[in-house]
């Protein structure tokens, strides 16, 4: 005769030996997993690695086949969004702002060290084939975290254009800054830091490679006088505000001010 | 306990194992999800210790290459990567790739394998 009682039991701890069997006395152990399966923080890691990777041998191809690896749709877009986390934390985002740049075609790769330097000068956006500029982030009030040196901490720059920028399409009051090399090649990765009254905010070049890799901006608040300064050795551009523009219609809007600087 | 409530209960536990697999193999299969560097298969870690001793090469930090070493819970890392330096020699890998590991594996302390011409 069936006891269903006894089977019952017998289910019962047969599912708790197989619990503690499983959790206990030979628990799951991860091996031969590849990097898309990494903690949030790993594959962040994981990121940083394959950039400051990139920085050293400007392989791009290797840089985009261990991005592969991490399986990431747009792994573009999750490396800029990481720099700019980065540099609102304060913290050096040059490497993931170049290989965001590159990746999307913004700048050739740097060269090895083991060969000669080459950059090819990529033409600086000018008004007619620049997209209209989009706001990284409105000034915020909180102080900026402590100035980290970036990868051109000991750079001057040149203020070579300081110019209202009037765009009918956006009618936003930023400070738009294009950063270039000698050779007039786009520079990402600079750090700008922009003060105003008591409150200071930042950005690094080149976390919107659609536009330029040599380009950066910032919202103004209108009525408020701005600071831009590029590098830290850099003396900064001063009286920044918002110009007023006029559209077709002759109606009047906050636009923009355009800096472009050139590393010495 | 008679013969037939014992046949009883081990053929419950059986079936209960056999449901606890059902449900672990089938219905709800381990994902592997938020594990660590350790975990990487063999290629993936020794391409992880390249990029490290890439980073290492441009930014100069050897602490920071230390705790990122430290997240593949290495015996010993700068053995480790003084025999990695080998293992890339054998396979032809990139001067570049093999000068920064070797510079790695020096400067935590161990002796890397002769570079080739």
């Amino acid at each position: 005769m069936i006891r269903p009682s006894l089977i019952i039991l017998g289910i019962i701890l047969g599912i708790a030996l197989g619990l503690l069997y499983g959790w206990a006395i030979s628990p799951v152990k991860y091996t031969d997993t590849d990097p898309s399966s990494l903690r949030a923080d790993y594959r962040e890691q994981y990121l940083l690695l394959v950039a400051s990777a990139y920085q050293a041998d400007g392989n791009l191809d290797r840089a985009r086949e261990r991005l592969a690896a991490l399986r990431d749709p747009d792994s573009t877009q999750t490396i800029t969004a990481l720099a700019q986390r980065m540099a609102a934390e304060g913290k050096d985002a040059s490497a993931l702002a170049a290989l965001a740049a590159d990746l999307s075609g913004g700048v050739q790769p740097v060269a090895s060290a083991s060969e000669s330097p080459a950059s090819t000068p990529v033409p600086l956006p000018t008004e007619t084939s620049t997209p209209p500029p989009t706001p990284l982030a409105a000034p915020s009030l909180t102080t900026f975290p402590t100035l980290t040196p970036t990868a051109t901490p000991g750079y001057d720059y040149t203020l070579i254009t300081r110019e209202p920028y009037c765009n009918d399409a956006e009618r936003l009051p930023l400070i738009i800054v294009d950063v270039i090399d000698a050779d007039g090649s786009p520079l990402p990765g600079v750090r700008v830091t922009v003060t105003w009254g008591e409150g200071e905010d930042g950005f690094v070049t080149g976390l919107k490679p659609e536009i330029s890799s040599s380009y950066g901006d910032f919202l103004m608040m209108v009525g408020v006088m701005y600071n831009a300064q590029v590098g830290s050795r850099t003396p900064p551009v001063t009286g920044i505000a918002a110009p007023t523009c006029a559209d077709v219609e002759n109606e009047s809007y906050a636009g923009a001010v355009r800096l472009v600087f050139q590393r010495k | 306990m008679t013969r037939t409530a014992l046949f009883n209960f081990i053929a419950g536990a059986i079936l209960g194992i056999a449901l606890g697999l059902i449900y672990s193999w089938q219905i709800n299969p381990v994902k592997y999800t938020d594990t660590a560097p350790d975990s990487l298969r063999a290629d993936y870690q020794a391409d992880y210790v390249v990029m490290i001793a890439q980073a290492y090469s441009t930014d100069g930090d050897l602490d920071l290459a230390r705790a990122r070493l430290a997240t593949l819970n290495l015996v010993d890392p700068g053995q480790h990567v003084a025999d990695l330096a080998a293992a890339q020699i054998q396979r032809g890998a990139a001067l570049d790739d093999l000068r920064a590991l070797s510079a790695l594996a020096a400067a935590l302390g161990a002796v890397p394998p002769p570079l080739p011409r």
